[in-house]
């Protein structure tokens, strides 16, 4: 089996991840799961 | 909204903007480069706009920015659509992230690169650098063309205090891909912290880019 991803576009299901917070809060893509959610991806350098 | 930091460099610095600006949103910290390796971004800041069905609305890759106008036009026209009447979504099946879930992949096929890499992903997460580095190294063997398993490996032991290896690992993310400007972007803050604290040097950062795209295209 092979997990090898497709990269999406708009009209896709957005991909499910989980990452901790600044704070170690482990997050999950799939709890926003109903709302409206921007994803605003950025480096602090 | 939710904000994730593509820092490889730890906890500290997008902490630190999070307070300073009293975010009220959570911020996540991307250490690995999980979300270049979904999306297939090289550089940031970028913006996704996601329904209420989890279907992708709007994407912009580079120069995301809610100070241009044309940007917050289309979001907000988004925004204005009520809810339901996007066409509906399409069905799949998500991914798990789980690290049980990891090994059990890792068990039954453990010549999957892409497994290595979900693994070593899921041990940095748990703040299990030593294992890793293990897995994000067996990914890189088993593929030698990954970015995602170098890049991880370099993230991995800067956080094992081996940053000359780290450095290393990193330069070769850079090579497999040149142009992801996050990847060049963490081997700057290693190597030159200087110009990253107290104040990013940006004027610094369009010579240093200059000097070595010159560089890497006469090797």
């Amino acid at each position: 089996m092979s997990v090898a991803l497709q990269k999406p576009d708009v009209g896709a299901i957005a991909p499910n991840f989980s990452l901790p917070d600044v704070y170690g809060k482990r997050w999950t893509w799939s709890q926003f799961r109903g709302k409206r959610v921007l994803l605003y991806m950025w480096a602090s350098w | 909204m939710l904000s994730v930091a593509m820092d490889g460099g730890g906890f500290e610095q997008p902490r630190a903007f999070v307070e300073q600006y009293g975010v009220t949103f959570p911020t996540l910290v991307d250490a690995s480069g999980l979300l270049f390796r979904l999306y297939g971004f090289s550089a940031v800041p970028n913006g996704v706009y996601v329904d209420e069905s989890g279907v992708i609305r709007f994407m912009l890759f580079t120069g995301f920015s809610v100070d241009r106008k044309e940007v917050v036009a289309q979001l907000e026209t988004l925004l204005a659509t009520p809810p339901g009447a996007a066409p509906p979504a399409p069905s799949v099946v998500q991914q798990s992230f789980e690290l049980e879930v990891w090994l059990e992949q890792a068990a039954a096929h453990g010549d999957d690169p892409d497994i290595q890499l979900g693994l070593a992903e899921a041990y940095l997460q748990e703040g299990n650098y030593e294992r890793a580095a293990d897995a994000f190294a067996r990914a890189l063997e088993l593929d030698d063309g990954s970015a995602n398993a170098a890049f991880g490996l370099g993230t991995a032991l800067n956080e094992l205090g081996r940053s000359t290896e780290a450095l290393g690992a990193w330069g070769q993310a850079l090579r497999i891909e040149p142009d992801n400007f996050v990847i060049r972007k963490q081997i700057w803050r290693v190597k030159y912290p200087e110009k990253f604290y107290p104040a990013i040097d940006y004027d610094w950062q369009k010579v240093q880019l200059a000097a070595e795209k010159a560089a890497e295209s006469r090797t």
